[in-house]
């Protein structure tokens, strides 16, 4: 049976070195739980410490009602995979398959039986006498992947587990793990550095940075309403511009102004003076109108079919990314064009002046 | 919060224990035993008395004058075969490469009994030299004991050389050939510096173990005293006598040792090109004269450390009578040995397996934890292990007979004893060429057995202990060599029950029975071969020898 897990306040601690600072989250069961950060964040860390390899320094970590900090890793009842898929060299498929039911008193039929189930569930069947050096990646990872789950643990823990196969194979790949997480209804905490891969795949995303949660949310919630500039940095691509508050209201109608563009947006509170604004691609406009708008010139110019991608050059400096899809205008606007940029004000991200604090 | 005691810390504070007792204990003693005087006081004397008086610190100073000599011997011989072995075209190479792998792991007092055969007053050469009017110098003495070792142990520097000058990058030497040197000057500037370390390894190697060596310079030496047949001497003779003096003499060695590694330890390891060659050097094609040539004069040097093994084969099946050879040939050197000392030979075989099989038991645990568990404390246990790797036997036993001839561990006279010490001085090759494969083995692959639900000793068992059992096996047949044919440490702890075949040997060439010493020494070397196929075989040539 799968379970919910809940980490309160964990630490992990090197020497002096924090890996894993004070971590809560709690992982409802049968959800698809991402841990998404850069290098060096914790999330291994905290990976390992959820499967019993690394120790607990401080909090508890719960598999249900029961407290796991320091039940070893063999009675933890977990499903584990690997980045390097770590199959046993000197076994066939078959028997790395089985191996986690031999030790656990089941008749060999049923052994077999849930064998050339699994096998056939991840597609590899035929291969099931062979010995793992004559597999490719793909293969191997789908071997890690059904001797995880042919023990039905009640978690399935995976760290990177695409991350060694070529692009392709790890569209494939993710499409049928999150297909195969949905039959099974199994808990997973999946590791990965690759936003898009976590964002196709995940129930909900932990961002982590510095062995910290940065923010937790749904794939839609961390890409649409990054708490942080560190989020909307890391999840797509931003542009952050520098903004000033020149006035607001008790309603909190606030006026903004940008690169000599002044806009009228509602802030739920009272904003500091200085702003920072986050603003995605497609998040600017072009003013073909009125003279309203961030000042620019067009650099570059590049059509990528469903729309063009433009870099403008604007009069503070700064070079920003915009895409216009094809259908919103004919044809191209040419380098050298002098523009004005107006902003999707119900979508772009304000932060307070050091990025630390959505306003907005 | 209390962590539960798990399988690995339990391995590791028992062999914790076990080195304490097996290990640190009987060098504390011997130590203590040199510095405590008759009266129980501390005392320094036996060490005044050593540098005072000439009987013993010219052992000292031959030991080194040996010592020192061999080493540069053996380079001078080694590393030109080894370039020539690898660079040129040679006829026979794998031919020679056997036979110096066989003189170097044959046993290690068989070159000594060989040349006095050979060379020694009654030595076949000998009277037929003299019958030709000429008259060869002595072989007994310093001469003989560096002739002997100097053909014994070149192949480490040959077998280490070879290694490392297989694994040079062309690309290395090309570019400097590009440069505009010369061959000379390439030699001398790019790869004679790359190879630096593994000569230098080598050579350590070389000092070593001709320091500690026992059986060869007691043989041959006659005269010449070394510092471990001193060792042997004074113990043999100690009832009565100044009791520490055997200690001391032991503790001063083990300085010697210490400090050689130190050095050795200082310069090689902080310049290790460690280098795995992309692209092998090309052997060169010699023109036919010169390949000849060169291929002859490397093929005798081998031979010359293989004819040893031949002379006591061909010995063995000569007729005796005493410790005259006789003409014609009979098995009566073997019946001998059947009817004599065929308690020997059970010995030497029981108290190997046995040794060999705790060897490979604490090797194999010990490699995990200095490998997969690297902690302070492992590595200090790792470290405990490596250490008597460069300690002569004849010390170990000094110390061995220090600490476990009293209560509250009496062990002396008994097998026990004997076997302890084997896995004691043993173990590192074991050790060592596991931990070499451990380092290959991914840490994930056990912690998917145990994400599986098995626990770590389940794992170990089935999964890692598998994995591991190449580079296991052929460390344990390297040190079941080196066990059926050691004698420095079995000499010092037989008693009339527990003596060896080394042992054996040794005393019939010391009673003139040069018959049954053949007869017993081709039985090592014959077992010694066998095992060395095997070694071939299973590690596939992944596992290098020395
Ligand atoms: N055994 C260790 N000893 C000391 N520091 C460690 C150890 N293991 C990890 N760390 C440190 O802890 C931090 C987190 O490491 P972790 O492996 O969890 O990163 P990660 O988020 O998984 O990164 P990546 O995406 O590169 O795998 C890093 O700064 C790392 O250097
Ligand atoms: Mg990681």
């Amino acid at each position: 049976m799968s379970v919910n897990v809940r980490i309160n306040r964990a630490v992990k601690t090197y020497g002096n070195f924090r890996a894993v600072d004070e971590v809560s989250v709690d992982i409802a069961q049968g959800e698809f739980f991402t841990l998404l950060g850069p290098s060096g964040c914790g999330k291994t860390t905290l990976l390992r410490m959820i499967a019993g390899f690394n120790s607990v320094d401080g909090g508890e970590i719960y598999f249900g009602d029961r407290l796991i900090n320091n039940v070893p890793a063999h009675t933890r009842d977990i499903g584990m995979v690997f980045q390097n898929y770590a199959i046993f060299p000197h076994m066939t498929i078959f028997d790395n398959v089985a191996y986690g039911l031999r030790n656990r008193k089941i008749p060999k039929d049923e052994i077999r039986e849930r064998v050339e189930k699994t096998l056939d569930i991840v597609q590899i069947s035929h291969l099931k006498d062979r010995m793992p050096a004559a597999m490719s990646g793909g293969q191997q990872q789908r071997v890690a992947l059904a001797r995880a789950i042919v023990i039905k643990p009640q978690i399935l823990l995976m760290d990177e587990p695409l991350s060694n196969l070529d692009a392709k194979l790890r569209v494939q790949m993710r499409t049928m793990i999150k297909k195969l997480q949905k039959e099974l209804g199994i808990t997973t905490i999946y590791v990965t550095h690759d936003q898009e891969e976590a964002l196709a795949v995940s129930d909900r995303i932990a961002i982590m940075k510095d062995g910290k949660i940065i923010q937790l949310g749904t794939p839609e919630e961390i890409y649409n309403r990054p708490v942080h500039q560190f989020v909307a940095n890391f999840i797509g691509t931003s542009v952050f511009l520098p903004a000033e508050v020149v006035s607001q209201d008790e309603n909190g109608e606030a006026s903004i102004q940008v690169s000599g563009y002044t806009f009228r947006v509602k802030l739920g509170r009272k904003a500091p003076k200085k702003l920072k604004l986050s603003v995605r691609p497609k998040q600017f406009l072009f003013n073909d109108a009125t003279d309203e708008g961030i000042k620019g010139v067009i650099r570059v110019a590049t059509f990528l079919g469903d729309y063009w991608y433009y870099e403008v050059e604007l009069t503070s400096g700064e070079t920003v990314e915009v895409h216009e899809y094809t259908k919103e205008h004919e044809g191209a606007r040419p380098v050298g064009t002098a523009v004005k940029l107006l902003l999707d004000l119900n979508r772009i991200t304000i932060f307070n002046e050091d990025g630390t604090e959505a306003i907005r | 919060m209390k962590r539960r005691l798990d399988f690995w810390s339990v391995v590791k504070f028992a062999c914790f224990a076990l080195m304490l007792v097996f290990l640190v204990y009987p060098f504390f003693s011997m130590f203590a035993k040199s510095i405590i005087s008759p009266e129980g006081g501390v005392t320094f004397d036996n060490f005044a008395q050593f540098f005072k008086l000439k009987y013993y610190y010219s052992t000292l100073k031959n030991s080194l004058s040996i010592c020192i000599t061999v080493t540069l011997t053996c380079l001078a011989l080694g590393i030109p075969m080894a370039y020539c072995a690898t660079r040129y075209n040679l006829i026979g190479k794998s031919v020679m490469n056997v036979m110096i792998i066989m003189s170097l792991m044959s046993p290690p007092f068989i070159g000594a009994y060989s040349w006095i055969v050979l060379l020694g007053r009654n030595g076949a050469l000998t009277k037929f030299l003299t019958n030709l009017g000429i008259n060869m110098p002595s072989i007994y003495g310093w001469g003989g004991i560096v002739l002997v070792f100097t053909i014994k142990l070149f192949p480490y520097v040959y077998l280490y050389v070879s290694g490392a000058l297989g694994s040079i990058d062309s690309s290395l030497e090309e570019a400097s050939e590009s440069l505009g040197s010369g061959k000379f000057r390439r030699i001398m500037t790019v790869t004679l510096p790359v190879v630096m370390p593994t000569i230098l390894s080598s050579g350590l190697m070389v000092f070593m173990t001709s320091l500690a060596d026992f059986g060869t310079p007691m043989l041959i030496g006659e005269g010449y005293k070394v510092l471990p047949v001193l060792i042997y001497e004074e113990y043999i003779s100690e009832v009565g006598t100044n009791a520490g003096m055997a200690s001391t003499l032991s503790v001063i060695i083990v300085l010697c040792s210490t400090f050689v590694l130190l050095l050795q330890n200082a310069v090689v390891m902080k310049k290790n090109y460690n280098m795995s060659a992309l692209r092998p050097p090309a052997v060169i094609k010699l023109r036919p004269i010169p390949r000849v040539l060169i291929s002859f004069a490397c093929i005798l040097v081998a031979f010359l450390g293989f004819l040893p093994q031949i002379v006591v084969v061909v010995s063995s099946f000569r007729k005796t009578s005493g410790p005259i050879f006789t003409s014609g040939f009979s098995l009566n050197s073997y019946r001998d040995i059947a009817y004599k000392l065929s308690q020997n030979i059970k010995n030497t075989f029981t108290f190997s397996i046995t040794a060999i099989i705790l060897i490979v038991i604490f090797g194999m645990l010990v490699a995990y934890l200095s490998v997969k568990r690297r902690s302070k404390t492992s590595t200090l246990l790792d470290t405990m292990v490596m250490f008597p790797y460069v300690i002569p036997g004849a010390v170990l036993g000094i110390a061995f007979l220090s600490a476990f001839n009293k209560p509250p561990i009496v062990l002396a006279g008994t097998p026990i004893i004997m076997i302890v010490a084997y896995v004691v001085r043993k173990l590192p090759y074991t050790v060592r060429s596991t931990s070499g494969i451990l380092y290959q083995i991914d840490s994930s692959i056990e912690e998917a057995s145990i994400s599986l639900g098995r626990s770590p000793m389940k794992t170990f068992f089935t999964v890692t202990a598998r994995l591991m059992a190449p580079g296991v096996i052929s460390g344990a047949i390297l040190s079941w060599i080196s066990t059926i044919n050691e004698l420095s440490s079995s000499i010092m702890l037989y008693s009339g029950r527990t003596g060896t075949i080394s042992v054996a040997i040794y005393n019939e060439v010391a009673r003139g029975g040069f018959g049954t010493a053949a007869a017993l020494a081709s039985i090592l070397t014959l077992v010694t071969l066998l095992s060395l196929l095997l070694f071939q075989i299973i590690s596939k040539g992944k596992v290098s020898i020395v």
